[in-house]
């Protein structure tokens, strides 16, 4: 049962005037940086999450929730504007919002994406305040069988899932075993430290992700800009604006987007786009004028938006019970929590329940500022991408050397961003996805404990796996989806031959 | 330059690299003689190692292969992979980034990002000179209060 009594603690805990005031901080953060093309929810979150170390954990993580939460609408913003999703997670709007634009209806695309985004997320919110004990619960009757097991299964689904081909999604996530190894390992043996006493404590693991997701960005952009100007414009009609109608209209597939989004986000690897993706095909599916949408329907907008806001919630589940990030802004969070001492796992509601039902009542609340602050500036909103990109990459350039050396005050780590920054470029240049990777770093070290506590509960015999149902079964799924990726493109491509025949 | 011939690339320099990392492992890794005593010589810090290093050889056969299998695309698809100029433009950035720190030791945090942010701003196509310098100046000095005096970070 939920502790109803620790859950008002929580209320009051976030009620305070600089919780309230950094989860505001980080919606606006969160807004600007979505907006901005090239820049991505991820990006704004790893750049931020070295401050946060910094400040109590009841301001620094719902700054970092605000971004996510702001993060994540303001990607709909230069989708519908300019025809260029914000983030991954926006793609899906692009067809209807720009067709909107087109017909001089930015506004209303703009207001019909607040309003669904902030639905999906509020209903999703709660649905994770009220279960996210009960699964935290779950997971404490889980040994360390079951925990390598799962932890198995969700990079195989993270690296099945993130990629076109399954060689791409494995080379990902074996690289993020590779750089995870480096430092110590489970016996407290050095291991590929190459000598140099700056890698015994291994690779940093925010100076990983800021490489990863904001210097390969920066990178990227610098070069786009040396190549060629680019102008933004965007046009905006003040007169224009959605009727209770419109919203009437529209609410039986943000009701059936904010279920399924729901529910890809419980499970670990699929994200936003996904669910996007999906909202969207059943909004198209049920409307009734289906041949509307796709080209400029406000029921597109509504379906797109609320599937990618209503997997931000659940997305934690897998992270609060487990430990186990289900995507990477989840990994971004994990950072956070660990730095704050507030170790994710199924002790995390017993042991820290006031301050984690803070958090989860502060996501809550940062829907309401999110949709207050958007509905507010909805008229103002697209000014954001008019911000020339020569303010934002020089800026973004100095905050990913300053965030990497701040976590441990090494300039070695700074080098460590460096590279993996041009491993990232490199990886977009070949179409590897980056998220396998960053989960990997971050669950090797558990992975291998896990195996190795199973191999002596079963005296070092394998086979005692097959006495454990739970771990077993995900073993098997683990097992046939990467067999099922495997198969996947043979019998397309045989599939193919055949109708070519035909 | 075709997805096929990225990914024959791409797989060839995962084959190295897998292979230069499993060539490391027995000079990298410490065996616990006690475990190898006790039969758990499974659970000595190379078991990892040797699982990602065949799992990183798996993924780069597989790749080759799958490419090898595809059917290669018309020429419009027939972009370079590195565009002119790309490749020297990117160590430039990165020397910017190497440099910024040593001139952070040299001289001192606001300077050096000042310069940093001035040359990254010309670079992105920033051509008003006031607005360069005032930008620099003022986003350098506010930066470096809030890490070093609000977060008590020694920027040196």
């Amino acid at each position: 049962m939920v502790d109803y009594g620790v859950m008002a603690e929580g209320l009051f805990y976030i009620f305070n005037i600089k919780s309230l005031l950094s989860l505001t901080g980080g919606v606006l953060t969160g807004i600007l940086i979505g907006s901005i093309p090239g820049l991505t929810t991820t990006m704004g979150m790893a750049i931020f999450v070295p401050l946060t170390f910094f400040m109590p954990p009841l301001i620094g993580i719902p700054f970092l929730i605000g971004i996510y939460k702001g993060g994540i609408f303001g990607g709909s913003i230069p989708a519908i504007l300019i025809s260029t999703p914000g983030t991954g997670a926006a793609a899906a709007t692009v067809a209807d919002g720009y067709a909107l634009t087109q017909k001089g209806k930015a506004r209303s695309a703009i207001q019909m994406s607040i309003f669904a985004s902030c639905l999906a997320d509020f209903s999703s919110d709660i649905l994770v305040l009220f279960f996210a004990y009960q699964v935290t619960k779950l997971a404490l009757v889980f040994g360390a069988p079951e925990i390598f097991a799962i932890i198995v299964f969700s990079l195989l689904v993270i690296s099945t899932s993130s990629a076109d081909n399954l060689p791409k999604g494995l080379i990902s996530l074996t690289l993020g075993l590779v750089c995870s190894m480096v430092g110590v390992d489970t016996g407290g043996r050095w291991r590929f430290t190459f000598d140099i006493p700056d890698l015994s404590a291994g690779l940093s693991y925010i100076s990983v992700l800021i490489g990863l997701f904001a210097f390969s960005v920066v990178i990227d952009e610098t070069l786009k800009s040396i190549k060629e100007k680019i102008v933004v414009q965007a046009k905006l009609d003040p007169n224009d604006k959605i009727t209770w109608k419109d919203i009437k209209h529209c609410m039986p597939a943000i009701a059936r987007s904010t279920i399924m989004g729901s529910f890809i986000g419980i499970v670990p690897g699929i994200g936003q786009p996904v669910a996007a993706f999906l909202g969207f095909a059943q909004a198209k599916r049920f409307s009734k004028t289906p041949e509307l949408v796709g080209k400029g329907s406000l029921e597109g907008v509504a379906g797109a938006e609320a599937g990618n806001n209503a997997v931000n919630g659940p997305s934690l589940l897998p992270l609060f019970a487990f430990g186990i990030p289900g995507d990477v802004i989840s990994s971004v969070l994990l950072g956070a929590f660990l730095a704050q001492g507030l170790r994710p796992g199924p002790r995390l509601f017993i042991d820290h329940g006031k301050i984690m039902y803070a958090i989860l009542i502060g996501m809550i609340f940062a829907n309401l500022i999110l949709f207050a602050l958007a509905n507010l500036s909805s008229k103002y909103i697209a000014k954001i991408i008019t911000i020339p990109k020569h303010f934002i990459i020089p800026t973004v350039f100095v905050l990913t050397i300053v965030g990497s050396f701040a976590v441990n005050n090494s300039w070695f780590d700074v080098g460590v961003m460096f590279l993996f920054g041009l491993i990232g470029y490199l990886m977009n240049k070949f179409d590897v996805p980056m998220a396998p990777l960053v989960i990997a770093f971050i669950l090797t070290h558990t992975m291998e404990t896990n195996l190795i506590r199973s191999i002596i509960i079963f005296k070092g015999d394998l086979a005692g796996f097959l006495g454990r149902p739970v771990a077993l079964g995900f073993i098997l799924v683990s097992a046939a989806i990467f067999l099922f990726s495997l198969l996947k493109p043979i019998v397309n491509r045989s599939r193919k031959g055949k109708q070519n025949k035909a | 330059m075709t997805s096929k011939r990225k990914d024959i690339i791409l797989s060839i320099a995962i084959l190295v690299f897998a292979l230069a990392f499993i060539i490391c492992i027995p000079y990298q890794t410490v065996e616990d003689p006690i475990l190898g005593a006790r039969g758990y010589d499974i659970l000595n810090g190379a078991f990892f190692p040797k699982i990602s290093g065949a799992l990183l050889l798996l993924s780069g056969v597989l790749l080759v292969v799958l490419a090898a299998m595809a059917k290669s695309k018309d020429d419009t698809e027939r972009k370079p992979l590195f565009e002119k100029n790309e490749v020297s433009r990117l160590f430039f950035i990165l020397a910017l980034g190497f440099g910024y720190v040593k001139l952070v030791h040299l001289t001192n945090y606001p300077i050096a990002t000042a310069l940093l942010l001035g040359v990254m701003m010309v670079l992105t196509r920033a051509r008003n000179w006031l607005v360069i310098i005032v930008y620099s100046v003022a986003a350098g000095l506010t930066i470096y209060y809030v890490f070093s005096r609000v977060f008590y970070i020694p920027l040196h």
